[in-house]
């Protein structure tokens, strides 16, 4: 509706400003010195290829097209990297990329060899009606190369400016970028990252939209010698790591014309915006069309929890959907809903029977953290729903099926979301459910030949048994047995049951006989008692860390054994008990071992309280799992009488 | 486009005007068993209707069983420029076999399909998603016609398009002019064949095949394709944009290919009398060296397809300019290179990859993926792998080595063996200096060398920057914590690849009271061990024979002392053969030396359990543990 509005003010515009483009800087490209094209990576020595230079200008041209106009040098070292020599620039099949020009250069007996990319060089390729890919494949690449190019592109949406990234998979020696916004338009900007900018100027200075003379703000930012991004295990999305900066669209000003602000000043009165929206304001209003449902699923008729639970189980009964359909009545009449449909329809379903229920916007994780500062839309890209019950709070998500009520799914765990109402700005902490985790417990009879006989019970609970079975059911329960039976190739196994027991907790049940857990020297027998554990590898082998450790939750890892020795034998030395913990008790393990009569008994409890570990905090991490591991591949010393 | 890249055409099509249409519950259970499923009808009709035009009428009605099995409900057909798809159907029908839809034409998707591999192609493909929203089990029904502007391959009819679908009936037809003419092949085909003559003359054959249940594949059973039943064919006249061949002989195929290549322009005159200044004093080796690292050097691969650019090389003019091209074009780069300094070499199409299509000697087909070049020697013939900047001088590997291909000599055709790897030039070797202290820590030097297409594990690693290596490294190594201190990796000219590493294991040992436990087998444990199969149904094979040699020296710290050894292991079977033991060299320490050998070859089915038993017992065996004890 609102894009209407947009595209009637742009055609006033339009005849008002003639075409032009605003002055700007500019790189010369075409030409090199044998010194230029001899430059390294001083700061990564190791790199295949680094960029010289990333340099881009963002401008917005007076038919309102962003313009990017784009130039890059490149340095291929190395073989491997020769990929970097094709690239490839994504566009609208309306808007073709402008004005390109390619060189190669090359150091040819102390001189500079210049190759330019030439039609044959470049291929256009129309993926579909919405994409197409202008491809360009560099001559004469070889190690020792630079690749420099130039080129414009043009891009139809002024509401939010592309991504500039200081940081790529490669070291960058100097990234720059220019946005220049003329004085309609104001823009906020956000930056990620943990690259520290040389330049981050922001000053006004003169230019012409179309032939009017009028007043830009100039934004100026350099970064130089940045090092690669590279992931590393257990970290937070990548989108809120690497350095980079967004604009993103505030107000728009024309004198004695439009004059619009998109951006809130603050997430109060983003809320508040969102809760005037058509698209809220009826979802919140309530849901006459489930009159006649609700009829049915209320049953106690006074607000209780269990009609709660009854509207919240009716809604994730429907099928998922993969188009939206043109009202939630719609979809509600097909039992057929997208994601957003279906916790929409929550709110206005609990709404319509009375329930003090509001939905939340949030970021999923892949999505990445809502800015603490800036309010905007685009910071979220999900919905849940609160629900008050007298005293009692729960956020639902009807999206996933399996989920107990009062429990969000692990995407949704993503620090805070903000309520969508009229009154103050309210948040909601997104906390993750707090009994994750599995307790194993194993008895078991050693025989006379080394083989251990008995019954290993798993019982794993919260979102650590959902994720087993999500993945179980993935595979299907057969081939899953298949699989562990292949993965535990020196057990021979009787039996073999994964019982759901309820929404968030299974249990597994294996009887069978162990190989492979002794070792028979003869005078001596070494018994390892930890089995079914799956840590053989410290998960934290990198000597450097530079993202902070990100659990998705946090569990407790609980495992017991009893293992009865046969006649004959004595036990001459167990693993002696450890207990160790993670400063603040972010994180804790305590291992012990006794002899009762003819029974060694293991005890082994690990867990982790806290999500999120700062790099500082990444060497006490990896001690915590090298003492964890070593403990389990302590053998318990056995004699004959 | 139907180019040098193997391109199966799992094709499944169907049936034509049935009164029903197709309930579900008209399945025999036997076909449901396994499947996720069914092709109720699939029926195919290539007609060749000149050397230079041809047409494939595709029809196919799928019951989907599960959302497993959605995937056989989805549209996807590529085109081209010199073909084009029409008339295209799709409905869907519910359960009791009620059309719920039909796809309407603007629905149908188009985008532009290049291989993962290719910069560009001219290839194009239509896709319908699998029916949203609609419930298990539902049917549906879909045809096409592609019309072709060439002749130069027919379709393969596979009876089944993978494992987890079973068939009710499928039938394949072709028709041809005589004067045209074709050739095929039954693979497997256990089903009913009819041939007539069409009014106009054109003669039909069609193969019909009825209630194959779902098949599931078995692990090392060789090519997966040679397990479905289906019929080859291929033409015997064909066209392709102007240049005409026939295809009823290898030498008619090798007269065609070398037609394409003829017209090439040649490489500019002051590079060939470079070349020659520069190898003036070489030997004969040299020089073929000299060429190889030269493209190398100047040359990286980039794939473009274009039209008859999929059998065309670019010039080597062309390439010389730019710097690049594909195998086609750096082959022939290469070659022109070679022979402007008196050098013969050969043009020589493969099939590449881990499971080559077979050339079958008695049936012309153009059945290829790559380009090589051959180099024939007075002792030696020297292979030439012209995609690859950093690819040892003569090495094949696993990717082209050990089959046979298609040498290209003037206008003949020569089928020859390419380089294989015997057993025992396939080697790893390690050797370890490990000091180890009483907290369990432990110092370790290794030195690994490996040779052959054992080379193959580090061989992609090399071309990685120091740090990518590390990272490589850290996941590589089977140790619990530890650091690497230094590392080197190097390949010698003869592909031989070796790394040399200090290590620090800060708990390569669990300390226990006054117990050190290890496993001393530290690096190098085997821990495959193939699936149980108690029906087995295809022979065992196995591609690569290869031997691993380990000498672990172990120093004692001291005040400790060995408590117990093992006994030393031998396994012998028919799969190879595994020895381990500790050997004490005095009081501070000992030798865990270790052999293990995997034969190359295939092995009856019978022999699978004994298969599954040697795996498991050298798992085991690599398991092993030792204690140290303190003496006090």
């Amino acid at each position: 509706m609102r894009k209407t509005t947009y595209i009637g003010a742009l055609a006033i515009l339009l005849l008002q400003h003639p075409f032009s483009v605003i002055s700007q800087p500019k790189v010369k490209v075409g030409k090199m010195t044998a010194k230029e094209l001899a430059v390294t990576c001083p700061f990564d020595s190791s790199a295949g290829a680094f960029y010289i230079l990333d340099y881009g200008v963002t401008s917005i041209a007076s038919d309102y097209n962003v313009v990017l106009r784009h130039t890059v040098r490149l340095k291929i070292l190395d073989k491997s990297e020769f990929e970097r020599a094709n690239i490839s620039l994504t566009h609208h099949p309306s808007s073709p990329i402008g004005k390109f020009k390619g060189f190669t250069y090359n150091l040819e007996g102390g001189k500079v060899e210049i190759k330019e990319v030439k039609k044959e060089n470049i291929f256009k390729e129309k993926v579909n009606d919405s994409r197409a890919n202008f491809k360009v494949t560099f001559p004469g690449v070889r190690e020792g190369s630079v690749i420099e190019y130039s080129y414009e592109a043009r891009y139809g949406n002024y509401n939010s400016l592309n991504t500039w990234a200081f940081q790529t998979s490669i070291p960058v020696l100097k990234s720059e970028y220019h946005v220049i916004i003329p004085q309609y338009l104001d823009y906020q900007r956000l930056m990620t990252g943990y690259i520290g900018l040389d330049v981050a100027n922001v000053y006004t200075e003169n230019g012409l939209f179309g032939q009017d003379p009028i007043s830009n703000t100039h934004h100026h930012y350099l970064a130089t010698n940045v090092p690669a991004f590279k992931a590393e295990s257990y970290s937070p999305a990548k989108t809120d790591i690497i350095s980079k900066i967004d604009f993103e669209l505030r107000s728009i000003a024309i004198p004695g014309g439009w004059q619009e602000t998109f951006l809130p000043t603050t997430y109060g009165e983003l809320a508040q915006e969102l809760m005037e929206s058509d698209y809220w304001s009826k979802d919140i209003s309530g849901a006459p069309w489930a009159r006649e449902t609700l009829g049915e699923l209320l049953e106690d008729g006074d607000n209780s929890k269990a009609d709660a639970i009854r509207i919240f189980e009716h809604i994730r009964s429907f099928d998922k959907a993969e188009e939206r359909s043109l009202t939630l009545r719609g979809a509600f009449k097909k039992k057929s809903a997208t994601d957003s449909e279906k916790n929409r329809m929550l709110v206005a379903m609990l709404r319509q029977a009375g329930y003090a229920a509001k939905p939340v916007r949030i970021s999923t994780r892949a999505h990445g953290k809502v800015h603490p500062f800036y309010p905007m839309k685009r910071h979220f890209n999900f919905t849940v729903v609160q629900l008050k019950l007298g005293d009692e709070e729960f956020l639902l998500d009807a999206t996933e099926t399996e989920h107990e009520f009062g429990v969000l799914p692990t995407y949704c765990l993503n620090g805070k979301g903000l309520v969508i109402h009229k009154g103050p700005e309210e948040w909601v902490e997104l906390s993750p459910f707090s009994k994750n985790g599995r307790i194993t417990q194993a008895i078991l009879e050693l025989d006379e030949e080394g083989y251990l006989n008995g019954t290993i019970k798993v019982r794993r609970t919260g979102y650590d048994s959902r994720k087993f079975l999500k993945d179980m059911e993935k595979k299907g329960n057969e081939e899953y047995k298949t699989t562990f039976s292949d993965a535990h190739s020196d057990w021979s196994i009787a039996s073999h049951e994964v019982t759901e027991i309820d929404a968030f907790s299974n249990e597994e049940v294996i009887h069978a006989e162990l190989e492979g857990n002794t070792e028979d020297l003869g005078s001596v027998l070494y018994l390892n008692a930890m089995v079914n554990v799956d840590d053989e590898k410290n998960p934290f082998n990198e000597k450097e860390r530079t993202f902070p450790i990100e659990y998705k939750w946090p569990f407790k890892d609980t495992y017991i054994a009893r293992v009865k020795i046969p006649e004959g034998f004595y036990v001459e030395s167990l693993p002696q008990p450890i207990r160790v913990a993670l400063p603040e008790r972010a994180g804790s393990l305590l291992f012990s071992v006794s002899q009762q009569e003819n029974e060694v008994v293991i005890n082994q409890q690990l867990q982790i309280r806290k999500t999120t570990y700062s790099i500082e905090e990444y060497p006490y991490l990896r001690e915590f799992y090298a003492q964890l591991i070593e403990k389990n591949k302590e053998q318990i010393v056995l004699k004959r009488q | 486009m139907r180019r040098w890249y193997t391109i199966l055409l799992f094709l499944a099509v169907s049936g034509i005007t049935r009164a029903q249409n197709y309930p579900v519950d008209g399945i025999a259970d036997s076909l449901k068993e396994g499947s996720n499923a069914v092709i109720r009808l699939s029926k195919g009709h290539f007609q060749i209707l000149a050397a230079n035009r041809a047409k494939l009428r595709i029809e196919k009605v799928v019951t989907i069983l599960n959302e497993k099995g959605k995937r056989h409900a989805q549209f996807l057909t590529f085109y081209d420029k010199l073909s084009g798809i029409t008339d295209i159907d799709y409905r869907v029908y519910d359960a009791v076999g009620k059309q719920v839809s039909k796809v309407k034409q603007s629905e149908i998707y188009d985008q532009s399909a290049i291989s993962g591999f290719s910069l560009y192609e001219d290839n194009r493909l239509k896709f319908i998603a699998p029916p949203k929203d609609q419930a298990y089990p539902y049917t549906v029904k879909y045809s096409y016609t592609l019309n072709y502007r060439y002749l130069y391959q027919i379709p393969s009819w596979y009876f089944l398009p993978g494992e987890d679908v079973a068939l009710e009936s499928s039938l394949y037809q072709i028709t041809y002019p005589e004067e045209v003419g074709i050739r095929y092949k039954e693979i497997l085909f256990s089903g009913e064949k009819k041939e007539w003559n069409e009014l106009d003359g054109a003669i039909s054959i069609q193969w019909q095949l009825e209630g194959l249940g779902s098949k599931s594949f078995e692990l090392y059973a060789g090519s997966k394709s040679d397990q479905i039943p289906r019929i080859m064919l291929a033409p015997e006249k064909f066209e392709f944009e102007g240049y005409a061949g026939n295809m009823s002989t290898w030498d008619g195929l090798a007269t065609w290919i070398h037609q394409l290549n003829e017209s090439l322009q040649f490489l500019p005159e002051e590079f060939k009398e470079e070349l020659r200044r520069e190898t003036e004093q070489m030997d004969r080796i040299e020089k073929i060296k000299y060429v190889y690292h030269y493209l190398q050097e100047h040359t990286r691969y980039v794939s473009i397809q274009l039209g008859l650019g999929g059998f065309q090389p670019f010039a080597p003019s062309v390439v010389h300019k730019n710097g690049y091209g594909d195998c086609k074009a750096l082959s022939y780069y290469t070659k022109s290179m070679l022979s402007s300094i008196g050098i013969d070499s050969y043009y020589t199409i493969i099939s590449a990859g881990n499971n080559p299509q077979k050339i079958d000697r008695d049936f012309p087909l153009s059945n290829f993926n790559h380009v090589i070049l051959c180099v024939p020697n007075e002792t030696d013939t020297v292979w030439l792998e012209c995609t690859s900047q950093t690819n040892p001088f003569g090495y094949l590997g696993t990717f082209t080595g050990d089959r046979e291909a298609l040498l290209i000599k003037e206008g003949q055709a020569h089928i020859v063996q390419t380089k294989s790897y015997p057993d025992e030039e396939n080697t790893q070797r390690t050797v370890s200096q490990i000091q180890v202290s009483k907290d369990g820590s432990a110092s370790i030097t290794q030195q690994l060398q490996l040779s052959g297409l054992k080379s193959e594990a580090l061989s992609r690693v090399i071309n990685l920057s120091p740090e990518e290596q590390e990272d490589y490294l850290i996941k590589y190594f089977n140790i619990t914590t530890f650091e690497i201190k230094s590392f080197e990796i190097d390949r010698s000219d003869n592909a031989e690849v070796s790394l040399t590493s200090t290590i620090e294991a800060s708990k390569l040992l669990a300390s226990s009271g006054s117990r050190l436990f290890l496993q001393p087998n530290v690096t190098n444990r085997n821990t495959f061990t193939p699936v149980k199969d108690a029906n087995r149904e295809t022979d065992i094979h196995i591609n690569i024979g290869y031997h691993e040699y380990d000498t672990l020296a172990f120093k004692i710290p001291e005040n400790f002392r060995l408590e117990a050894i093992f006994e030393p292991i031998l396994i012998e079977s028919a799969f190879g053969k595994y020895e381990a033991q500790i050997i004490e060299d005095g009081s501070d320490r000992f030798r865990y030396v270790r052999h293990f050998y995997q034969r190359k070859g295939i092995f009856d089915k019978s022999d699978y359990p004994a298969f599954v038993n040697f795996y498991k017992r050298v798992a085991r065996s690599d398991k092993k543990k030792i204690a140290l004890i303190s003496k006090t």
